[in-house]
């Protein structure tokens, strides 16, 4: 058994910390549950052969070749996507449910760039791509995205709307800074436990340093000098460690082991921070910015529990017995984020890579993405597991772990769903129907019609609102709604926004694209199949291109002919959703 | 080209399939049918949300000594509002006035969310429905002409775990009804468009077979069924008569309530109007007298103006904000204060002349009759006829009451 080792196996049967060592080979130790046995019995009469003859189709043999590494190295990406698949075709298999097939070349292309960088693809990127006969030309797509700006762009905004609330105190704080700042640093692809760290322990104003905005946002009071400890507290667990301990803000945690002490004791190490004011005299002519800034931490840094007999706490570790100790002239903010982006923190990558994991397939290993808790059990958590040791011994690379998901088979399933698993939501059997985000849709009705949507409709409130925040931030906080920050797999636009979709004067038929598409000539079906290109990614299938044709020569002239082709793509299901 | 025509119409013709229903005398007949069911209607929601939080103490909950502002005597013996209400102050008979109310979020966000819905934001992982979202389930039709919740000038809360079906119908501005509900083109080019997208919309679902595609086609048809409606002139207040008009004021408040009073003739169940600007902590004194001018015209030509129309009985107007403002006033202005504060609750069969709960002699601190929360939600409940304690389902399954369990309905104020 020592050297024979059975990659499904020691999946299945290993914890995390064993897995690491699977890389070199150790003998595994003895399955922990009949579950795992049986799937890895069933799975390994198959033959590894048959796995790997499967990879060998889809990329380079190397890829798969060389499994054995030291310790602490880091898998090429189609290898611990492999892994992966292994674990969830094992739990398909037991849960008898049936995986749809691979994904076409036109439905890969759309979905994984509306995930990767946030709009649909242009027509141009779409027919090379179709045109493209190399076997690798996913992988180096994925690799494209990942190297352009939007993809910073992309994952900068999605951060900053999960840690900004919209609320109305922080209306002055929904500008681009802390966006564009998380933009530069996912671009450079520096590591998630630094970014997070620097989140963390930010100091100075806004303009000196756009990381502040999230301590900025959890400033209260007129003078807005106040911060929240305990809204801290929760926002940083619930965000990097899917833990949500807010809860205990105000009782014991009913499902964990928190008590109300341990979510005080955590937000006492954000109680020595505060939002200053740079200097007194600027603050009174109202045109200061506050300041981030933590005092040094003093003999007892303990924190009041509100309305409760309990005794004020100590910042301390939830993970440890002893109060943190005060007596160096430490920084309760670094303590805690190193505490909380250290490597014996295994919750952190786990958080991570469930909710990376959930934006691309609209679900994540727990649901909700932010609920980690003992009676949320995962599905597949061999695959948890795997994924978020491979994040952290890699440097918490992000770039890494999106190679890793877009590699796997599981994403690469086609989302038309089989009469035996269209029931399935939770075991990766098919690809799920994501909804576009807002700022996704916008950036992909900006790039279906070639130019900018923002001249609006003509209603004066949405004027007035323009002038204060841009036209793009009111269709943001039109189409916006609470749904978005969660991953949701619903359709969630209302009526009011479908009657824009439909109704707006950007669709008066005068557009970039559609001028375009006419000057470059051509008959009836060039220009639709050009339009399907354009929104769908995709060729029309005969009936369509003989229905739109049909629908093109009702209209009064051949330009509101064409429009109207575009109009009944636009307003698709299969535009709308990522699929 | 000819042939393709046939087809077309054939599709049309067994539109019953066909969620869209582009034919015509398809939808006709089931406007009919909504119109029958709107017909026996149940009661009727006028929410108007102080956005920001209204001062109790410079509203209906005023202290002699504390602020700028005088008492009035109300028409109700022992009740009196401060004096910037002298409309509210002479329909008191039809009001129950909550000064017992008490709710422990402080925050903006947090205490609308908690006030609308019943749940502390962020509790249990999942998004919960605000109130109208909550009527529009429980009191509202299926798929209605009109929508079953309305949102006048307000923004925010939505519909959380119980979909996009509940989720409000936005007015901006009142004076201009819906945006973009007429088609860029005639109706029968338009119509020509919808039955080619219903057949987009039928292969996609087939081959897809989820819910998220479904929603997207009902959400489709019921804006289609809005644009073709002759109901849609209910959100357009030039067909009101001067006189209305003046009982309301020229105020976005004012005119918002009176949308609200012709939206419910019309049968739209639950319609919230959001009056914004009560975040005093600035001028407190100043601010107050003027919107309470507003609030005064506004939600007292709305009380009259349903009493009028025989229709006071079975709408019920809920008044209520953030959350009440500190008894201490600062720099002029007051903060935001949760511990004590006032709502109020009139028609709907709401027992007047009363007032519920009592504050110390500063506003500071309830001392008599506390009423949190879910006592007000389920008072609310009750009154359109709604059990607090009945369960809606989450999408993961998850049953989850309209109003979290420990509540105790105001029953010395319901009919």
């Amino acid at each position: 058994m020592a050297k024979t080792y059975s990659l499904v196996g020691l999946v299945l049967a290993f914890s995390v910390a064993i897995f690491a060592d699977a890389l070199v080979a150790q003998p595994p130790a003895s399955a922990n549950s009949k579950k795992a046995e049986g799937a890895a019995k069933k799975k390994a009469r198959k033959g590894m052969a048959a796995r790997f003859g499967k990879e060998k189709d889809k990329g380079p043999p190397a890829v798969v070749k060389a499994p054995v590494r030291k310790p602490g190295q880091r898998g090429y990406p189609a290898e611990v996507a492999a892994l992966i698949d292994e674990i969830i075709d094992a739990n398909l298999e037991e849960e008898e449910i049936p995986a749809s097939p691979g994904c076409s070349d036109a439905e890969f292309i759309r979905r994984v760039t509306l995930d990767v960088i946030g709009r649909i693809p242009t027509a141009e990127r779409v027919k090379e791509f179709l045109a493209d006969s190399s076997s690798d030309k996913r992988d180096r797509l994925v690799d494209e995205l990942l190297a352009s700006p939007l993809y910073g762009r992309q994952f900068g905004t999605i951060w900053h709307h999960l840690l900004i609330e919209p609320n109305d105190d922080n209306r002055r704080l929904i500008d681009a800074a802390f966006g564009e700042w998380l933009a530069t640093e996912f671009n450079k692809n520096t590591g998630w436990d630094k970014i997070v760290f620097e989140i963390l322990t930010a100091k100075g104003t806004k303009s000196e340093n756009p990381a502040t905005i999230f301590f900025l946002s959890h400033v209260e009071g007129a003078q807005r000098r106040e911060l929240k400890p305990a809204e801290i507290a929760g926002a940083a667990t619930q965000r990097f460690l899917g833990i949500q301990f807010q809860c205990a803000e105000c009782h014991d945690h009913p499902f964990t082991k928190f008590k109300q002490q341990d979510f005080w004791s955590i937000a006492a190490f954000f109680g020595k921070t505060e939002a200053d004011h740079v200097n007194k005299k600027d603050e009174k002519r109202g045109d200061s910015e506050p300041k981030i800034m933590e005092h040094v931490p003093g003999v007892r840094p303990t924190i009041e529990i509100p309305e409760s007999k309990l005794k004020p706490s100590e910042p301390k570790f939830p993970d440890s017995r002893q109060a943190f100790s005060t007596n160096k002239e430490a920084s309760l903010r670094a303590a805690f984020a190193g505490w909380l982006t250290g490597s014996r923190n295994k919750d952190f990558p786990k958080a991570t890579v469930n909710r990376m994991w959930a934006h691309f397939f609209g679900r994540g290993f727990v649901n909700p993405v932010d609920d980690f808790r003992a009676d949320n059990p995962a599905v597949c958590p061999e695959a948890l597991d795997l994924l978020a040791t491979e994040f952290s011994k890699g440097g918490c690379d992000l770039k890494h772990l999106i190679r890793v998901i877009c590699a796997t088979s599981a994403y690469q399933r086609t989302s038309d769903a089989l009469p035996e698993n269209k029931n399935d939501e939770a075991n990766f059997s098919h690809m799920a129907l994501k909804q576009m985000s807002t700022d996704v849709l916008y950036a992909s009705l900006e790039t279906a019609l070639g130019e900018t949507i923002a001249r609006g409709n003509a209603n004066e409130y949405a004027a007035k609102k323009r002038q204060a925040s841009g036209t793009k931030g009111e269709f943001l906080r039109f189409f916006n709604t609470s749904f978005e920050r969660d991953f949701s797999v619903d359709y969630t636009h209302g009526v009011p926004q479908v009657l824009r979709l439909m109704n707006s004067d950007f669709h008066d038929g005068d557009n970039t694209t559609l001028r375009k598409i006419l000057a470059a000539g051509g008959g009836s079906e060039t220009v639709i199949r050009e339009l399907y290109v354009t929104n769908l990614a995709r060729q029309p299938r005969e009936v369509e291109l003989a229905m739109m044709n049909s629908l093109a020569s009702r209209a009064a002239s051949p330009k509101a002919g064409y429009a109207a082709v575009q109009w009944v793509l636009l307003n698709s299901s299969e535009f709308a959703l990522n699929h | 080209m000819n042939r393709d025509r046939i087809s077309r119409r054939d599709i049309l013709r067994c539109s019953g399939v066909g969620l869209l229903g582009a034919s015509a005398s398809g939808w006709m007949r089931l406007l009919a049918d909504e119109a029958a069911k709107q017909g026996v209607k149940k009661k009727s929601c006028i929410l108007l949300f102080m956005n920001g939080g209204a001062s109790h103490i410079d509203t209906f909950d005023p202290k002699p000594g504390n602020g700028e502002f005088k008492s009035i005597q109300t028409a109700t013996s022992g009740v009196q509002f401060a004096e910037h209400l002298p409309t509210l102050a002479s329909l008191t008979k039809h009001m129950s006035v909550i000064r017992g109310m008490s709710t422990s979020e402080g925050s903006h966000a947090r205490a609308r969310y908690y006030i609308h819905t019943g749940y502390r934001e962020g509790v249990g992982g999942v998004v919960h429905p605000t109130l109208g979202s909550v009527m529009s389930a429980a009191v509202g039709v299926k798929k209605p002409e009109l929508p079953n919740f309305v949102s006048i000038a307000g923004g925010g809360l939505g519909p959380g775990y119980l979909g996009p079906v509940h989720a409000p119908l936005h007015v901006n501005d009142p004076n201009k009804g819906i945006d973009n509900l007429k088609p860029n083109e005639a109706f029968p080019a338009f119509d020509d468009k919808i039955s080619v997208l219903q057949q987009m919309e039928q292969s996609f679902i087939e081959r897809k077979q989820t819910p998220a595609a479904i929603a997207h086609q009902t959400t489709y048809e019921s804006a289609v069924k809005l644009m073709h409606s002759e109901k849609a002139k209910a959100f357009e207040l030039s067909h009101e008569s001067s006189e209305s008009a003046a009982l309301y004021g020229a105020s976005k408040f004012g005119r918002g309530c009176l949308l609200a009073r012709r939206l419910v003739e019309f049968g739209v169940p639950f319609v919230e109007v959001d009056m914004g600007g009560w975040d005093t902590h600035k001028d407190n004194f100043g601010r107050v007298k003027s919107l309470s001018a507003q609030l005064d015209q506004g939600m007292g030509g709305l009380i009259k103006d349903l009493k009028q129309r025989g229709m006071l009985d079975s709408t019920l107007v809920v008044w209520m904000g953030d959350f009440g403002r500190t008894p201490d006033v600062k720099a002029g202005g007051r903060g935001h204060y949760p511990r004590a504060w006032t709502t109020i609750l009139a028609g709907g069969g709401i027992k007047g002349d009363s007032v519920v709960g009592k504050t110390d002699d500063r506003g500071a601190a309830v001392v008599d009759r506390r009423v949190g929360v879910n006592d007000f939600l389920a008072t609310i409940c009750k009154a359109m006829g709604v059990d607090p304690t009945k369960e809606f389902t989450t999408r993961s399954g998850r049953p989850i009451r309209i109003v979290d369990k420990g509540e105790k309905p105001l029953t010395e104020i319901l009919g």
